[in-house]
């Protein structure tokens, strides 16, 4: 049988052909196929008509505000701790949506403030003490962990982990280099560690039953 | 770099936005994305090369719209979608309106809808191809693949669209 006369050839070629891919031969093959095939002539004209709804659907202007919102969050940002800060920022579920989360946060950053009041009086076990520099780091860090907890509240289950990983427990990480682990962990981490423990509990159990985001 | 941001930022925000809007069908994720993929230009203006710009862009927003896909996998995200599957089913067995603008407006839905539920990397190919018109060497640099598998995904995406519209559209031209 030659192959024009198989459907299933034809068929193979038809987005080839609407793109003008196919050698002259083949696409005068298939045209002659096609005007005694009324099944595949039918295959033709949705194909055609699809690529044509395609085609037809309109490109769409970013709103002024969108971009708006990116020049106010980047006018601050000279670091890549603080460029992370800003995506987390810009996320729009609300910060303190929920009473629970806006309590912790609340109180990490009361014991952040507290710490780095008292830096001068921190010391790690050996008696080091850590610069200016170096706290300030550690603190860039820590803002970008914490701002990613308003951003779990859309989240749940596998997804929730992958994004704490990026979010939450590399910046700790991070921060335990640069102020000394000792430090950030007895007065931080361990906190902290509880505190977003009970939160997802309540995330989980306050989740809406449609878990629409609101 | 604020110069050099603010340029590109207005160069390719439309893309971008209209991209994740026809990816995920709604303004706030689209927005959401969009905000995301700018925020990560302002980081990396200094370092790109203006003639792979582009491309870096569209890389940024299919992985943006990944994860915000992802992100929806919550059982009732599905129940939702499976909601809107049975009204459309509604709708093509019921025949929807008559008079011609709102047939038209009801066959762009349903591609829009049917593209959106199109898998990747078909979807990010048709909406690069078809709607923002970027030539093959451009998708094949976005999507970090050859440009005859592009060539390939295109066809292979038009034929998952015509299987899935084929009642929907049928129905119309009876």
């Amino acid at each position: 049988m030659r192959p024009e006369n198989n459907c299933t050839w034809v068929r193979e070629r038809i987005d080839p052909h609407l793109d003008g891919e196919l050698r002259a031969g083949d696409a005068e093959r298939l045209e002659r196929h096609v005007a005694g095939c009324a099944a595949c002539a039918r295959e033709v004209e949705l194909a055609r008509r699809v690529v044509a709804e395609l085609r037809a659907l309109p490109t769409h202007g970013c709103p002024d505000a969108v971009v708006a919102r990116v020049e106010a969050l980047v006018a601050g940002i000279q670091t890549p701790a603080q460029g992370r800060l800003a995506r987390a920022r810009a996320w729009r579920t609300a910060v303190f949506a929920r009473p629970a989360m806006t309590v912790m946060l609340v109180a990490i950053a009361a014991v952040t403030v507290f710490v780095l009041t008292q830096r001068h009086r921190v010391a790690g076990p050996a008696g080091e003490r850590y610069t200016q520099a170096e706290v300030e780091a550690a603190r860039g860090e820590l803002m970008v962990a914490f701002a990613y907890v308003g951003k779990y509240s859309r989240m749940t289950g596998s997804i929730l982990r992958e994004e704490m990983d990026e979010g939450l427990v590399e910046p700790l990480d991070r921060a335990m280099t640069q102020a000394g682990g000792h430090v950030v962990e007895e007065v931080l981490v361990k906190p902290v560690g509880r505190a977003v423990t009970e939160s997802q509990k309540e995330i989980l159990e306050t989740m809406p039953a449609d878990g629409r985001s609101r | 770099m604020r110069d050099r941001f603010h340029k590109l930022a207005q160069a390719y925000r439309d893309r971008v936005y209209t991209y994740a809007l026809y990816s995920l069908r709604r303004r706030e994720d689209a927005e959401d994305v969009t905000q995301d993929v700018l925020i990560k230009l302002w980081e990396h203006a200094d370092s790109l090369q203006e003639a792979r710009v582009g491309a870096w862009v569209m890389r940024v927003a299919r992985n943006a719209v990944i994860d915000a896909h992802r992100r929806r996998r919550t059982r009732s995200e599905i129940l939702a979608e499976t909601v809107d599957a049975e009204e459309a089913a509604r709708t093509v067995a019921g025949g929807g309106a008559t008079d011609g603008r709102a047939r038209a407006r009801e066959a762009r839905e349903a591609i829009e809808a049917a593209l959106e539920r199109l898998a990747e990397p078909y979807r990010s190919i048709i909406v690069m191809r078809e709607i923002q018109e970027m030539s093959y060497g451009e998708i094949a640099e976005s999507m970090e693949m050859p440009l005859n598998t592009i060539k390939v995904y295109l066809h292979r995406g038009r034929a998952m669209l015509r299987a899935e519209l084929q009642e929907r559209f049928e129905t119309d031209a009876a």
